[in-house]
C-alpha cells in the first residue's frame, strides 16, 4: 500500500506467512504466524501498476518458492491496485498464470473513511443546526 | 469428532488466539481424516484480511520518516525499519566484528566527505580470498585461493601491528642509545622548539603546564619582572626628567 509520507510516497509491503518453529526444550516444529514488513520504498510520481509490480517483483519475488506460494493480496481498493487491466491484480494474475490467486480488497478501510467523513460532517452539521434551534 | 475434543479443541473461539488455533490445527493435521481441513485452514490463517496490518507498517514509517529526516534514502530507511522490527524489545544484541568493522568504515567515509575528499573505493565486505601457494603432499608448490573469515583477518592485522610496533619500539630504543652516545646538544634545540611552540601558542597559565621545559618559560616572565626593574630604573628617569623639568621651571619661575 502506498500513502503520501513527507512530500513523497512510501510504499510498504507486508507479508503474513507460516513458518515453523521449534519451542523450547522439544523437537517438534510447530507453525507460526508472522507478519513482517518486507520491503519499503518511496516513489516519485508513477503510483500505478507496473511501478508496484516492479518494485514486488524486486523486494518479494526473490525464490521460486515464494512465488508458487504467494496465495493472495489485500489492497485499500485503489484503482492502481484493484484494477484488472492495468492494476497490479491483473498484472500478478499475468505473471503467475493461476486462477486460484485471492484478491481481497479491504472492505473496512472504505468504510473507516467514510465513517471518519461522516464524523466530520456530523460535527459541522449538528453545531450548524444547533445554531439554528437557539437562534 | 471425539478425537478433535481429545486434542483440546477450543470451545470459545472469541478468547481463542491464532496460534494456539494453529496449534491445535496442527495436532488435527496429523490425523489421517481431517488431513486436507487443517491444509485449508492454514491456507486461510495466512490470508491478511484486512489492510490495517499494513497501516501499521505505515506508522513505523512515520517514527523514522519525520519532516527534518526528510531526505532519507531508501535503502537507510528500510534497513532502519528492519532493525527496528527484528530488535524491537530485546534488551541483547549481538554485534560481530564484521559489523564494527563496516561501521568504521561507513563513519571514515562520512569525515571524508564532510572534508570534502572523494572517498576512495575501499574493498566489499565478504569472504576475502588471496592468493597463496599451497604445498602438495608430494612437495611440490602449487597456487589456491585462500578464503578467510573477517575474524581470522582482523587477528593477522592484530599480528602485523604489533610486530611494527615491536619494530618501531627496538627502532627507537636504536637511536636513542645513538643519540645519547653522540650528541648531547640536540635536547637543547628540541627545548627550544618547544619553548617557540609554546611562545606561539601564548599559553597564560602556568599551572596547567608542569614539564620541565615548560618551567623554562617561567623565565621570561622573570624577564618581565625584569622590565619591572627597568620600569622602576625608568621611574627615577622619569622623576630625573621631572627633576630636570622642575629646575626649567624654577628658572623660568626665576626669569619671572
Amino acid at each position: 500500500m502506498t500513502r503520501p509520507q513527507c512530500l513523497a510516497i512510501a510504499f510498504v509491503l507486508k507479508l503474513k506467512y507460516l513458518k515453523s518453529e521449534k519451542e523450547n526444550n522439544s523437537l517438534v516444529s510447530v507453525p507460526v504466524i508472522q507478519n513482517k514488513i518486507i520491503g519499503v520504498a518511496t516513489m516519485k510520481e508513477d503510483s500505478y501498476g507496473k511501478a508496484f509490480i516492479d518494485l514486488i517483483t524486486e523486494k518479494l519475488f526473490v525464490n521460486d518458492e515464494i512465488r508458487r506460494n504467494f496465495i493472495g493480496i489485500t489492497h485499500d481498493n485503489a484503482q492502481a491496485l484493484s484494477s484488472e487491466q492495468k492494476g497490479l491484480i491483473g498484472r500478478l494474475k499475468d505473471e503467475l498464470k493461476r486462477e486460484n490467486f485471492m484478491d481481497l480488497p479491504d472492505p473496512c478501510h472504505g468504510a473507516s473513511l467514510v465513517a471518519l467523513y461522516q464524523k466530520m460532517y456530523f460535527v459541522i452539521r449538528f453545531t450548524n443546526k444547533w445554531k439554528t434551534f437557539v437562534l | 469428532m471425539e478425537d478433535i475434543r481429545t486434542l483440546g479443541f477450543p470451545q470459545n473461539f472469541r478468547d481463542t488466539d491464532e496460534e494456539s488455533l494453529l496449534k491445535t490445527w496442527d495436532n488435527i493435521f496429523k490425523l489421517p481424516k481431517y488431513n486436507e481441513i487443517s491444509e485449508i485452514v492454514k491456507f486461510i490463517f495466512t490470508l491478511p484480511t484486512s489492510s490495517s496490518d499494513t497501516e501499521q507498517a505505515f506508522s513505523v514509517v512515520k517514527m523514522f520518516k519525520t519532516s527534518q529526516r526528510n531526505s532519507l534514502e531508501e535503502k537507510s530507511l528500510e534497513g532502519l525499519i528492519l532493525l527496528q522490527q527484528k530488535y524491537a524489545g530485546k534488551t541483547e544484541i549481538s554485534i560481530t566484528d564484521h559489523m564494527v568493522k563496516s561501521y568504521f568504515e561507513i563513519r571514515q567515509k562520512l569525515n571524508q566527505r564532510k572534508d570534502g575528499i572523494k572517498p576512495q573505493a575501499g574493498p566489499e565486505p565478504g569472504p576475502v580470498s588471496t592468493q597463496r601457494i599451497e604445498q602438495t603432499e608430494d612437495g611440490a608448490e602449487r597456487e589456491g585461493p585462500l578464503v578467510r573469515t573477517h575474524s581470522q583477518l582482523d587477528d593477522l592485522q592484530n599480528q602485523d601491528q604489533s610486530s611494527r610496533i615491536e619494530e618501531e619500539s627496538k627502532q627507537d630504543a636504536v637511536s636513542n642509545t645513538e643519540y645519547s652516545k653522540t650528541d648531547k646538544s640536540q635536547p637543547a634545540q628540541e627545548g627550544e622548539m618547544e619553548i617557540e611552540i609554546l611562545k606561539k601558542k601564548e599559553i597564560r597559565k602556568d599551572s596547567d603546564c608542569d614539564s620541565p621545559l615548560i618551567k623554562k618559560l617561567k623565565k621570561p616572565k622573570v624577564v618581565s619582572s625584569g622590565k619591572k626593574k627597568r620600569s622602576s630604573s625608568k621611574t627615577p628617569n622619569r622623576s630625573n626628567s621631572a627633576s630636570k623639568k622642575k629646575p626649567v621651571t624654577s628658572t623660568k619661575r626665576q626669569g619671572k
